[in-house]
């Protein structure tokens, strides 16, 4: 099952990118993955957050790419967070106790109080 | 016991074919309707364990690996025969940092945990120079 990545960087968050998956992050496509996040996470970026709404499928090569943008990213004290994780996927980060050191999003609307928190922060950081 | 084979091919290591034939199989238990978490950890030990083929076993360098999948139509059975470098998927400890907080942690080992935690039995065996390893599916009570 192929991968389909969207990054989108014209959040109304400033400085947040959202990349959303859809199909399979398995040992054929995490190259994908980590080619799409390469300059994320070379940008300013402040907040990724991962959409897996539509992935269906998650492997321990998906999971590596995954924890690595997760320590890059708090290495430089940004965040990074998913959002609607399927049953299986859930279940796949809970086995390998990925889950407690990341926020993790269940709904579009805590999803967007989350960023509009962060964007108060980053606001009131800048001023 | 007489259990049905859903699948007996040899593949080559390729990481096309690993998830090509994680597709067909994933397919493959939806037909049989085989209980869907039975399929899924299915899929994901198959995947984890036929890529460790593929990357460590023949470092990419070719080579094919063999496949079965039968089943009773509760219990699953996938047996993966292959002539790579010996490799015991269960010697390896359970990593200890699984532990740690997620920022302490390095990175790797994930996949042979993954396959001890979802398989419910692994049995390997090196035999003529090939690693045959087997793994046991049974449906588990609802968490």
């Amino acid at each position: 099952m192929p991968l389909k990545i969207d990054v989108h960087s014209d959040s109304p968050a400033k400085g947040a990118v959202l990349v959303q998956l859809d199909g399979s992050l398995d040992s054929l496509t995490s190259s994908q993955l980590e080619s799409a996040l390469e300059p994320v996470l070379k940008s300013d970026c402040r907040v990724l957050v991962m959409d897996m709404a539509h992935l269906k499928f998650l492997s321990s090569a998906g999971i590596r790419v995954l924890l690595r943008s997760q320590k890059e990213l708090s290495g430089r004290k940004a965040s990074f967070a998913l959002s609607n994780l399927q049953p299986q996927i859930a279940k796949v980060m809970q086995i390998v106790k990925a889950l407690p050191g990341m926020s993790v999003f269940t709904s579009v609307a805590e999803l967007d109080a989350y960023l509009a928190t962060m964007q108060n922060r980053i606001l009131s950081s800048t001023h | 016991m007489v259990n049905k084979v859903l699948m007996n091919r040899s593949f080559g290591a390729t990481m096309e074919s690993v998830s090509a034939l994680c597709d067909e199989l994933g397919n493959v238990g939806e037909t049989e309707g085989l209980d869907p978490d039975v399929g899924m950890r299915l899929v994901l030990v198959t995947e984890e364990l036929t890529s460790n083929v593929v990357r460590h076993g023949f470092k990419g360098s070719g080579g094919s690996f063999g496949l079965r999948v039968e089943t009773d139509g509760r219990e699953v059975l996938l047996v993966i025969t292959d002539e790579a470098s010996a490799f015991n998927p269960l010697i390896h400890e359970p990593p200890e940092h699984m532990d740690l907080p997620i920022e302490d942690r390095p990175i790797g080992g994930l996949g042979l945990h993954l396959v001890r935690t979802s398989a419910d039995e692994l049995v390997y065996s090196r035999v003529d120079n090939q690693n045959h390893t087997e793994a046991r599916f049974r449906p588990r009570a609802a968490e």
